[in-house]
Order: structure tokens, then C-alpha cells, then sequence
């Protein structure tokens, strides 16, 4: 068994197809095309990741990607920070529970070499236990969530109950008019935090361009959502909202209004830090989240604990659907 | 700290495997139920009832049931 760290425009075609295949076999019910994984793997600050390929008998048994991005650090360091995604082990290999941390450690390795300082992670609920106790990732916070329910009746799924529809898209309504006008006088900016990604119009062209994304300018407001239906309920999820590249209420009122008028949805959702004052979208308490999304860091150079301790706090953050698509 | 009380620990975290099958020289790693979410149970359990804790690593040097019994004890 041999582990092998690549660039993303460094993979041989013949692996790229086992890598495909790998990926389905172990993502049911997540189908991806190379096309897709390639896009994802270079849509980001540097135009490609690194990955950790494992490899026995000609065969890839596993596979892990970091995805690295530029991120701002006190609002004047650039630092690159990877995100750890995309993991497979096959199935029949997985009695060997070291493998998948076997190729992080590599990938560590390979990437602090690259300057890289830390890579961060959103583990779902199987990965959670072993990013903690076998990659020894620290968990910061959780990510929340913020809604707007649009047509209620169609969230709870209580059709019997479809007026209720009438009077959320009316509620809808009302707040989004109240924050239009209020946006006229009162426009608060985001608290930025002291880690933010880069974001430039070249960083947002490069991480939306997958045609799923829907992204719209108007003036200084650019904003990006992407449409989904989650067993059954129409969602759409704001990946990225911000006025100059900095979250405002009135980026946001804007985004919410149009996913409002031009798309047939049950809700409007954003996932991820909105420290912003605003009323136009509702906070979801913590039990009634439809899953856990642990933020998670880990420092490739144990020395440098002390000089990034401020990556312990929740409120240095600023990480969402912008950084990380973990729907 | 007692090597069969160990064991019986040990076993209590597999659903499926018969509890005869463990003992000191049992290879953990080759039992069929094995897998990460069992390495994290027993990491777990030897934290709560033995107040260690248990390392990725730890797991990983050892290869008998006997082997952790004895990583355990030194940590202890």
C-alpha cells in the first residue's frame, strides 16, 4: 500500500477514472463526474488542490483532497488555509481504519511545505468522532443556521394545513419590505472577524463557476445562491452575499428578495457565521438544526500553537457555504 | 486493573461477535465487526472506566487484545 500526494492538474487520467468510481461506490445517492470533481478541486484561491491518493495492487483503495484557499488573518496577513474534503475508502478496506489518516498525515506533510498553516474541517457525523480522536482536529463551534420560511405548510409537510403558506408568504413579505426600507437609512456591516477568506471577483468567479450556482450583481451587491430540493422541500441556500466583498444588510435583504420573487421555494437558508444585525432571517435553535456542522482546525506545525491560538475562538471566524459547501 | 475484567470490557463493545472469541491473544484488528467506530468505542470505554486516554496511536502498536491491556496499564 503506497500513498501519493498530487496536485490536481497532476493526476493521471486512468486514476482520475478509479478516483470517479471510488467516490460513487462509497457516496451513494451522490453521483459526480470527473468534470464535477475536477471543477470542485479547482474552484477555489490557487486553481487546484492537493490530494492524497492511496493505492494497492494498481488499485485506488482511498482518497483524500485538501482545498486550499488564501485567507486574511487580522485584516492584513495572507495566510493559506486548506479544507479537507472529499475523503473515500473503499469499502472492503476500511478494516484498516488508519488509512484514512494515514493519507491526512501525508497530505500535513506535504502541504506545510507549501506554507500551508492549518487545515479546517466540517466532518459529518461518521468522521466526527475520529477527526477528534485520531487526526486530533480541534472543534471551534458549530455552524448555525439561518431561515426564512416561505411556504410553512410546505416545510412541515402539512399540506391539510396549506393556508399556512399564505400567511408565511405574507410574514415573508412584510420583512423583506421592512428591511428594504429600513436599508435606506440603516445599513450595518459584518464585525469582521480575524480569519476571513480573500475575496476578490476573480476568488468568486473561480469558486462559482459550476453552473449550479446562481450568482447576481447589481451594483457594488453581488450575492450567489444555489437551488436544492432537500426530501422534497425547495431551498435555496445564499452562498455568499456582500457589498464591496463586505456582508451588509442591505446585500442581504437584496439577496433574500429576489430568491423571493424569481424562485418557486419553501424556504431561503444560509448556513455559517452572520454576525451582521439583521432581522430579515431567523436564527434556527440548536435542536431543531437538521444536523450538527462542526467547525473544526488543525495546525500542520505544532509550534505554531501559540501563535495562532486565536483560532480557538468561535468569534475570530468568519466561515459559511462561501468556504465550504457542506449541504 | 485486572486483565479479565479487561477483556470482558473489551468484548462488551462488539454487538455481534461471540464473547467467547475474546481473550488475551485475540488479534482485534481481524475480527469481522472491526472498525473505526469500534476503535472509537473502546477509546471511549477505556476512558470511562479506566480514566486513560487512549491514543490513535495506541491503537495502532498494538495487536492483541493483551497488547492494549499492557498500553493501559503503563499509562495508568
Amino acid at each position: 500500500m503506497k500513498i501519493i500526494i498530487y496536485k490536481t492538474n497532476e493526476i493521471p487520467d486512468k486514476l482520475w477514472e478509479q478516483i470517479v468510481r471510488g467516490f460513487n461506490a462509497s457516496f451513494e445517492g451522490h453521483y459526480a463526474t470527473k468534470e464535477q470533481l475536477r471543477i470542485g478541486a479547482t474552484s477555489n484561491s490557487l486553481g487546484y488542490s492537493y490530494h492524497a491518493v492511496c493505492i494497492e495492487n494498481d488499485l485506488v483503495i482511498g482518497y483524500n483532497t485538501i482545498i486550499p484557499n488564501y485567507y486574511v488573518r487580522n485584516g492584513k496577513e495572507k495566510i493559506i488555509l486548506g479544507l479537507s474534503g472529499s475523503t473515500f475508502v473503499l469499502k472492503e478496506y476500511r478494516k484498516d481504519i488508519f488509512i484514512f489518516h494515514d493519507m491526512y498525515m501525508e497530505l500535513k506533510k506535504y502541504c506545510a511545505k507549501e506554507n500551508i498553516i492549518a487545515f479546517l474541517g466540517v466532518p459529518n457525523l461518521n468522521s466526527y468522532q475520529y477527526s477528534i480522536k485520531f487526526l486530533h482536529c480541534i472543534e471551534v463551534f458549530c455552524l448555525n443556521y439561518y431561515i426564512l420560511p416561505v411556504k410553512i405548510s410546505n416545510i412541515l409537510k402539512a399540506r391539510k394545513f396549506s393556508f399556512l403558506n399564505i400567511l408565511s408568504e405574507l410574514f415573508s413579505l412584510f420583512l423583506i419590505a421592512g428591511n428594504r426600507l429600513l436599508t435606506h437609512i440603516y445599513n450595518p456591516t459584518e464585525n469582521k472577524a480575524n480569519y476571513r477568506i480573500e475575496i476578490n471577483d476573480t476568488f468568486l468567479e473561480k469558486r462559482f463557476k459550476d453552473k449550479r450556482y446562481k450568482s447576481i450583481s447589481k451594483g457594488n451587491i453581488k450575492f450567489t445562491y444555489v437551488i436544492s430540493n432537500e426530501n422534497g422541500i425547495k431551498c435555496a441556500y445564499i452562498m455568499y452575499f456582500g457589498e464591496n466583498g463586505i456582508k451588509t444588510l442591505k446585500s442581504l435583504t437584496l439577496a433574500v428578495s429576489h430568491i423571493f420573487r424569481l424562485e418557486k421555494i419553501d424556504i431561503i437558508m444560509f448556513v455559517g457565521t452572520l454576525r451582521i444585525n439583521q432581522s430579515i432571517l431567523i436564527k434556527v435553535p440548536t435542536k431543531f438544526q437538521p444536523q450538527k456542522l462542526p467547525f473544526t482546525y488543525n495546525l500542520l506545525d505544532f509550534n505554531d500553537s501559540e501563535k495562532y491560538s486565536d483560532m480557538n475562538n468561535e468569534n475570530n471566524w468568519n466561515f459559511s457555504l462561501l468556504n465550504l459547501d457542506v449541504r | 486493573m485486572e486483565l479479565q475484567e479487561f477483556i470482558t470490557n473489551f468484548a462488551s463493545q462488539f454487538e455481534e461477535t461471540d464473547p467467547s472469541v475474546f481473550t488475551k491473544d485475540t488479534i482485534f484488528k481481524n475480527l469481522d465487526e472491526w472498525s473505526s467506530l469500534q476503535a472509537l468505542s473502546i477509546i471511549a470505554m477505556v476512558d470511562e472506566e479506566y480514566g486513560v486516554a487512549l491514543k490513535g496511536d495506541d491503537i495502532r502498536s498494538a495487536n492483541t487484545i493483551g497488547d492494549l491491556f499492557d498500553i493501559i496499564k503503563n499509562k495508568k
